[in-house]
């Protein structure tokens, strides 16, 4: 083989190699800039997750305090004791009516 | 030679290199794997944190689902007092708000520590006027605390939540203590990596383990249960007594729609009473049941058929002679000649007696067995005592004697009104119950059936028993305070204290007990009154209550007057 095409052999197979790096290397920056997107936006998220949490726990807080009152509220006791303070009274009777009546007549 | 050096010094750095990478596989090995574990731990001490996920305490609701024993928040408020410059100033505007003593307050300030407890049990708006004083190293730490909505109603049956020497919660006494496995759950653990602001890292976290408690609903009717203790004590103020008890159950299914004692406590502040007090005396106390006793012992000789309600006492002209013994009837009266029903009307010992002897130590026995007053009754409280009667009770002609007419043996309150109940249900005995269902944490429901345990008379006698019971009601002492127009089934109870050997006649547990309508039974109910003074007996205290929430319960249930029937 002459020596200007042994030349253009090494010359060749040094592009190839030249493109393969720089096709290794842009995958590698590829992957690491994604890498360090999904870290990134991961970390964000986490922030934003431990914030909603917070949240979370202060609504449910509330939430609970309204539970107690409304509990507070509907139990007999309380509703006994305001019950007379309105001035309701114990009706002890117990009404029976025996016969049938006539509850509506038409004039 | 040339060639020589050049293949030498390869040789050299291929040795080197060697060296290097070997010296380098040592090293990595040593942090790897000699030291990984250690390492691993500091690792984790750094960003892990492990936090454990407390399991919500399940609730204890009435049958109409409101929650008798549920959970709230509280607050826990600490501090740093390393950081605190001005402790004494901090102290004081702490103490003012949450008007606590200066010095308490002082004291935890003053300690060497970085991390002391201000106060606990804080609610909510508590915490937020805290917080408006800006002050500086305190925080709070959320706790749940157990609540009772309806205070001290049902709190016998419910019981309270304690700690146990560990430190964690635990239920005691009633519903809390028997179901305290299924209420609490189980703890878990939460493993969080952080970052280096503390930030949870979402897919690096893992839960592990936790169950909340299941929640039981009762048979209690929240309206029943409410009448009852309001009518005890009104009773127990009105008859000037020691206390009382009130158990109502459901007649078809022996399921409890109320049990109320006095004096009772608030399950929240169980810590201000002493302990004697947490005992349910429905399920606890051993009493001699007196009078009430007489409708057991005569459904047993009915049911034996050694009496019919027609024969006639020989033995009854006068007080009865055994041994040192004189029986006597509650008000020295006697009649000769006294049919069985009339015993049980006028409340005679002397016609128990007779019945007693005709009965037998060995029918007897076996018929007290029946009615489940030699074991416990299995209702699902905790603390449940059984009676002192045994194979070896009634030795003597005399402890049979007075066991016929209730005295001289002593059974709990629950064991008496579910033997009672058994008549109501036409001799079939079922066992008492308060849970009616379990909600398990995944909302499936596990119901819990009524459960008949043993027929303790025929249908036939308990017809009888409850016939002659409502002739009592209708013509015995307490007929002043019985409900027209109502068939009511009952016996009054007035039973002498046993006091050092001997009866004191002027204490007594006055009683009664029965069940309505008496065609078709819904309500079987017990009053116990302790030691009333203003009147000893069962007719003038016990009846007139249990009458009273009769009328309740009528109105409640719609319960259609006989005459309509």
């Amino acid at each position: 083989m002459s020596a200007s095409a042994k030349a253009a052999g090494e010359t060749g197979k040094n592009m190839k190699t030249q493109i393969l790096i720089l096709f290794l290397m842009i995958t590698v920056g590829t992957v690491m800039s994604v890498q360090v997107f999904l870290s990134n936006r991961n970390t964000v998220d986490s922030i934003e997750v431990a914030g909603l949490s917070e949240r979370l726990s202060l609504i449910e807080g509330q939430n609970t305090v309204l539970e107690e009152e409304i509990l507070k509220k509907s139990a007999l006791t309380y509703v006994a004791s305001r019950a007379s303070e309105l001035g309701f009274v114990e009706d002890r009777e117990i009404t029976s009516i025996y016969d049938s009546r006539q509850i509506a007549i038409r004039r | 030679m040339k060639a020589e050096t050049g293949l030498l010094r390869l040789f050299l750095v291929i040795i080197l290199f060697f060296v290097l990478y070997a010296a380098l596989i040592a090293r990595l090995f040593y942090w790897q794997v000699v030291k990984g574990e250690e390492l691993k731990k500091v690792g984790e001490n750094q960003s892990l944190e492990i936090l454990e996920l407390v399991p919500k305490r399940g609730e204890v609701r009435t049958s109409d689902n409101y929650p008798l024993a549920t959970n709230t928040i509280t607050y826990l408020a600490y501090t740093n007092p390393k950081v605190i410059k001005d402790k004494e100033s901090y102290a004081l505007r702490i103490a003012r708000i949450l008007e606590v003593d200066f010095a308490s307050v002082s004291a935890q300030l003053n300690k060497d520590a970085f991390w002391v407890r201000i106060a606990s049990g804080l609610d909510y708006e508590t915490r937020k006027e805290i917080e408006t004083q800006k002050l500086f190293g305190l925080g709070f730490e959320e706790e749940s605390t157990r609540f009772y909505p309806e205070a001290s109603l049902a709190a016998h049956l419910v019981g309270f939540v304690g700690r146990d020497n560990e430190g964690n919660p635990k239920g005691y006494f009633g519903a809390e203590g028997y179901y305290d496995d299924q209420l609490k759950g189980r703890s878990g653990r939460l493993y969080a990596i952080k970052d280096s602001l503390g930030n949870p890292i979402l897919d690096k976290a893992r839960r592990e383990g936790k169950i909340d408690g299941r929640t039981i609903v009762l048979t209690i009717d929240r309206t029943v249960q409410f009448i009852a203790q309001k009518r005890l004590e009104e009773g127990i103020e009105k008859y000037k007594a020691e206390g009382g008890s009130i158990v109502i159950t459901d007649s078809k299914t022996g399921g409890i729609l109320a049990m109320a004692s006095e004096p009772t406590f608030s399950p929240e502040k169980y810590y201000e009473n002493e302990e004697v007090r947490f005992v349910n005396p429905v399920v606890s106390n051993l009493y001699e049941p007196g009078s009430t006793f007489k409708v057991l012992v005569m459904a047993a000789a009915l049911d034996s058929k050694v009496v019919k309600p027609t024969t006639k006492c020989s033995i009854c002209g006068g007080p009865i002679q055994m041994g040192d013994y004189k029986i006597r009837t509650w008000n020295d009266k006697y009649y000769p000649n006294t049919t069985m029903t009339e015993t049980i009307i006028r409340s005679d010992n002397t016609g128990m007696v007779f019945t007693g002897n005709r009965l037998g130590r060995d029918r007897m026995l076996s018929y007290l067995a029946r009615f489940g007053l030699v074991e416990s009754t299995g209702i699902d409280l905790q603390g449940e005592v059984s009676s002192s009667i045994t194979d070896e009770s009634l030795q003597y002609p005399i402890d049979l004697a007075t066991a016929s007419f209730g005295q001289g043996i002593s059974l709990t309150p629950i064991q008496l009104v579910s033997a009672v109940n058994s008549i109501a249900r036409d001799g079939e005995y079922f066992t008492p119950h308060v849970v009616s269902k379990i909600i398990r944490e995944d909302g499936r429901e596990i119901i819990i059936k009524p459960k008949k345990r043993t027929e303790t008379v025929s249908e036939s006698t308990a017809k009888l028993i409850t016939s002659m019971m409502v002739r009592a009601v209708e013509e015995g002492e307490a007929q002043w305070t019985r409900i027209k127009n109502y068939k009511i089934a009952g016996k009054t109870g007035t039973a002498q204290i046993p006091v050092a050997g001997h009866y004191d006649p002027n204490q007594t547990i006055a009683s009664f007990v029965g069940f309505f309508p008496a065609d078709n039974p819904q309500i079987t109910m017990l009053v116990l009154v302790n030691k009333p003074t203003t009147s000893i007996y069962g007719s003038e205290t016990a009846a007139p209550i249990f009458f009273n929430i009769a009328r309740d319960l009528i109105r409640y249930y719609n319960l259609r007057p006989d005459s309509l029937k």
